[in-house]
């Protein structure tokens, strides 16, 4: 196996979990690349010809190439240096979805005293670690490397995305940090592992017909159940109702902001079950996730029923979000 | 075929960023084959016609390709182009290896380079273009090491190594390309002073390392092996330095300064040449030659800065007593005295000299004498029909001399630049007809005349006389100066022990026979030739002679220039070297270069350190310091707090991560709105600040 390989394996070991990453002199790693070796020779050639040639001019060319060989690998590990990486909010997504992770890079605050006017970081590739590690030279189809620039003082974002294969909270893989700048003499990386909030919702079955058990505690249906269908009266506005339904006639007869209340003709409310359903494990989470978004859809008023959690009758994007949370993390360690 | 290249290129590059990122990096590549002829441009100017053409056509080949007009060529046409390029290269130089071959084949290399590069992406191709480029480069030294080629060479590391960094900027980055300008006007700012201690302390092994192929094209410069009517008359023409000297103490007389060359021994009674040196001595780097030389008289010690001439002489004052140089490898003193290097000065040569003006020379050999005895047959009749005459009528080798002398005396010799062209029997004719030469004429004359009246004799050639450089305190010896004497025999015997005495025929020459053009100094025929001033007759006579001091001024700064970077850049050596440790008050060992090295680059390190933390403090005021300090303390123990955050934000999340610390955060944040936004300076708050922003210590949390 190739060294690079098993030195970048062993390092991965190392990698702790961090909401943010800052780099440090002590988490970066810097080593020579292929070119940089060639470059040493070279500079070591020319030195022997200034030796052999007994030439000033060619000694003093051999001396500032090395000169610039040393501080561009400085300059290396500089342009990594207190870069700070973290992940903003992730949008959760059905399993097998490819996921998309914002990743915010910015430069942390203590790096701002070095140089105000000019600490721009350049060309900072990103990766994950195991593509580097498992084909350094083949970039898979997923995940290419990405490059980026940083600006002192504003934030990058740099949408991360990646293959789903289980339900439950993603973890991201390690990311490896590098970049080649100035001169691609020197390559200067290292590894982070960051935290995300990211859940993967179980993966949605097919359509099926599923007759579920009515609410048994449901309070009346029809006239006072509140639809989309049917026009039947105002109501005074609350924050978080559809702008659309606003009577802005009124507002603008200043009559204070009212809103249009209609009565739904399928409006439905009623339990989904665990029991109710058959198979295993993941078949009934999925089947039960099918059910939840059909659900929403259809404007249905809904709570969930599996062993160990029970969600109330309720709808809404936030308690869609809840109920396919509970499916993805059931039985999830 | 455009369209096919299109075709092929998108199925090429299965993602369409690699397209983009093409195009984008394009104006780097346009600018590939530009700095790259540039960069052979000196080599290019002494190429033949043949690998100039190739060069320009495949370099603009590929800027067609750059700006999409034509495709590279495939590996078919590849194939031929290397065929056409040997082909050419074997047509100019055979299949010699020679520098000059070596190094039209490395331009031609780097060339063809530029014709495999597939795509942004290739960064094997890239960078062996660039690193070739670095070494075309330097091999501009081994022609020539003047300040203008230095900052031609240095230049254009600079624009290579910005170009490098252009490259390793990929184009899919947001911030543009100038942007890092500055980073790398920094990169050579801070390897500068590196290159600088090296220079100075990186021990100087003398090379050299391997021999070398000599380069027979490249033709010499000044007095050669040969001499005829004419051969030295057209040097003088020839305002070139030959070399530089640097008297310790004031120099000699004006009547010693004759610098020491080729000695001329056959002669077929027109041309002059002489045989294959023997060495009088061993080979030794540095000599003590006192024994050889019975030298009487004050020792005069000076540095001879020898510029190339690619031939063996090296130049020094008769006689030289001992010789000193690093530069020079294995040089020696002929058994006619000459003092010649083993190869070829291809470069600018310093060596350190002690001579006795007063000397004489009495060893030689027998073959030595019989050989400047010889007289050609059937040249020169009405020569050797003098001689012989004075052989007869005069009893000592002395006299047949004064006789000689006093020939081109009393007779109506002219001293000329310009005499008439001689062909056959050069000798008779200017002794007997034309009577007006220049010093080879003199010189060739005499010794036929002495070879003829039975004393030994021998032409000498090399240069008389030296020019101040009134701004460098030095002086100038220049192909003008190129002159020719006589050197004859006068025993080491009972009757007089002289041996080799030198005589100038020239010398004998009244100053009222000598024509006007050879008083003419070469700084003035140059202040009206190269001035292009027509006679400039409105200027006063006082006018012209401070326009002509100005002038001289001029030019001798700009040679003092010249002399100071062939004094101490070109010519740092090893000896140069030890003098330097020596001032520095080390002894000049290599123990000492390591330790100085080692020492110098850790006091360049922390040089850096200092002006960093300097423009640190300069940059920020001490509040804003602190506060940026507790900062950096939050996120290193696991926070990520932005600069753009308010202190209000930063306190809460703060206290959120580390309720144990509730209380401090609370208090530096409350201090440090306190300071900001307070009317009035209070110092105490600020030493409050300060002590509680250093004894904060989060713990760290994942």
């Amino acid at each position: 196996m190739d060294i690079s390989v098993k030195l970048q394996n062993w390092l991965l070991k190392r990698v702790s979990h961090k909401d943010s990453a800052l780099l440090t002199s002590k988490s970066i790693y810097i080593l020579p690349t292929k070119e940089g070796i060639i470059y040493a020779v070279l500079v070591i050639l020319i030195l022997s010809a200034a030796i052999n040639f007994n030439n000033s001019l060619i000694f003093f060319c051999a001396f500032l190439m090395a000169g610039i060989g040393i501080i561009s690998m400085h300059m290396t590990q500089q342009n990594l240096l207190n870069l700070q990486f973290s992940i903003a909010h992730v949008t959760p997504v059905f399993c097998c979805q490819n996921i998309s992770l914002p990743l915010v890079i910015s430069q942390s605050a203590a790096d701002s005293i070095q140089r105000k006017n000019n600490s721009a970081k350049y060309s900072i590739a990103i990766q994950f670690s195991h593509q580097q590690a498992l084909n350094p030279s083949q970039s898979s189809d997923i995940f290419l490397q990405k490059l980026t620039d940083v600006r002192y003082g504003e934030q990058t974002l740099l949408p991360l995305s990646s293959p789903t294969t289980q339900r439950g909270p993603f973890e991201l893989p390690p990311l490896t940090i590098s970049t080649l700048y100035p001169l691609g003499l020197f390559r200067a990386w290292t590894n982070i592992q960051l935290n995300n909030d990211a859940v993967i919702y179980p993966r949605p079955s097919k359509k099926f017909n599923h007759v579920p058990q009515s609410g048994s505690n449901s309070e009346g249906q029809g006239a006072k159940g509140r639809g989309f269908d049917d026009f039947s009266g105002f109501k005074s506005y609350q924050p978080g109702e559809s702008l659309k339904h606003i009577h802005w006639k009124a507002y603008a007869r200043e009559q204070g902001l009212l809103s249009k209340t209609f009565s739904g003709g399928n409006n439905h409310e009623y339990w989904l079950d665990w029991n109710e359903l058959s198979g295993d494990i993941e078949r009934r989470l999925s089947q039960l996730c099918r059910l939840i978004i059909d659900a929403e859809d259809q404007g249905d008023r809904y709570g969930l029923i599996i062993p160990g959690s029970t969600i109330n009758i309720s709808q809404g994007q936030l308690h869609q979000h809840q109920c396919l949370k509970a499916l993805a993390l059931y039985q999830v360690y | 075929m455009l369209r096919f290249f299109k075709a092929r290129f998108i199925k090429d590059s299965s993602l369409r960023s690699k397209q983009a990122a093409f195009k984008n990096l394009m104006s780097l590549h346009t600018l590939l084959p530009v700095i790259l002829f540039i960069i052979l441009l000196p080599h290019l100017t002494s190429a033949s016609v043949f690998i100039l053409a190739y060069i320009i056509s495949i370099l603009l080949w590929f800027t067609l390709h750059t700006l999409g007009i034509i495709p590279l060529p495939g590996k078919f046409i590849r194939f031929i182009l290397v065929l056409i390029a040997l082909l050419i290269l074997v047509m100019n130089y055979g299949f010699l290896f020679s520098q000059k071959a070596s190094l039209s084949l490395l331009s031609i290399m780097v060339c063809l380079k530029l014709m495999e590069i597939q795509n942004e992406l290739d960064r094997r191709n890239i960078f062996l273009i660039f690193f070739l480029g670095y070494f075309i480069l330097i091999t501009h030294f081994l022609h020539s090491q003047d300040i203008i080629l230095s900052l031609f060479v240095l230049t254009n590391i600079i624009i290579l190594t910005l170009m490098l960094s252009a490259f390793n900027r990929k184009p899919q980055t947001s911030l543009p390309l100038y942007d890092s300008f500055y980073l790398i006007g920094r990169l050579f700012v801070k390897a500068l002073p590196i290159a600088i201690i090296l220079f100075l302390f990186f021990p100087r092994i003398p090379g050299p390392l391997w021999s070398l192929p000599e380069d027979g094209q490249s033709s010499s410069t000044g007095l050669s092996d040969k001499m005829y009517p004419g051969s030295v008359s057209n040097l003088v023409d020839s305002n070139k330095i030959a070399f530089r000297v640097d008297f310790q103490g004031p120099p000699p007389p004006a009547d010693k300064l004759y610098w020491r060359g080729p000695v001329l021994n056959e002669t077929d009674g027109f041309l002059w040449s002489q045989q294959k040196p023997q060495a009088l001595t061993s080979q030794i780097s540095e000599k003590d030659l006192t024994g050889l030389i019975k030298n009487r008289g004050k020792a005069v010690s000076y540095t001879v800065t020898l510029e190339p001439h690619q031939q063996k002489w090296l130049f020094a004052l008769e006689m030289p007593s001992r010789v000193q140089g690093t530069t020079i490898k294995g040089f020696y003193l002929s058994t006619d005295f000459q003092l010649l290097n083993k190869t070829n000065i291809y470069q600018l040569t310093q060596y350190q000299v002690t001579s006795s003006t007063q000397f004489i020379l009495n060893q030689v050999s027998k073959n030595e004498l019989q050989s400047a005895l010889k007289f050609p047959q059937a040249s020169n009749p009405r020569t050797y029909k003098l001689g012989k005459t004075w052989q007869q009528s005069l009893s000592s080798k002395q006299e047949i001399v004064s006789a000689g002398l006093n020939y081109y005396k009393n007779m109506p010799f002219y001293y000329t630049k310009k005499p008439d062209t001689m062909l056959d029997n050069p000798s008779d004719e200017f002794l007997f007809d034309k009577k007006r030469g220049f010093c080879e004429h003199y010189a060739s004359s005499f010794v036929l005349l002495m070879r003829a009246a039975g004393v030994p004799a021998r032409v000498v050639t090399g240069y008389q006389g030296i020019e101040k450089n009134e701004v460098g305190d030095y002086y100038v010896v220049r192909q003008s100066n190129a002159h020719a004497w006589a050197e004859v025999w006068l025993g080491n015997d009972a009757f007089s022990k002289k041996g080799w005495v030198r005589v100038d025929p020239t010398a004998m020459i009244p100053p009222e026979r000598i024509e006007a053009d050879i008083f003419q100094t070469n700084l003035e025929r140059l202040s009206f030739s190269s001035l292009n001033i027509p006679d400039l007759p409105r200027l006063s006579a006082q006018q012209k002679t401070s326009l002509y001091n100005f002038y001289k001024q001029l030019k001798q700064s700009i040679d003092n220039l010249k002399h100071s970077w062939n004094n101490w850049i070109l010519g740092y050596d090893q000896t140069k070297q030890n003098l330097l440790l020596k001032l520095m008050g080390f002894s000049a060992n290599w123990q000492t270069l390591i330790f100085l090295l080692i020492g110098s680059m850790a006091g360049l390190f922390i040089l850096f350190q200092i002006i960093y933390f300097f423009r640190l403090y300069q940059q920020t005021d001490k509040v804003y310091q602190y506060y940026l300090k507790f900062i950096h303390k939050l996120n290193h123990a696991g926070l990520s707090v932005q600069l753009n955050e308010g202190p209000e934000a930063v306190k809460h999340q703060a206290i959120k991560q580390f309720p144990e610390h509730k209380i401090i955060i609370l208090s530096i944040i409350d201090h440090y709105i306190q300071i900001r936004y307070a009317s009035q300076k209070n110092k105490d708050l600020i030493m409050q600040f300060i002590t509680q922003v250093k004894q904060f210590k989060p713990l760290h949390k994942r």
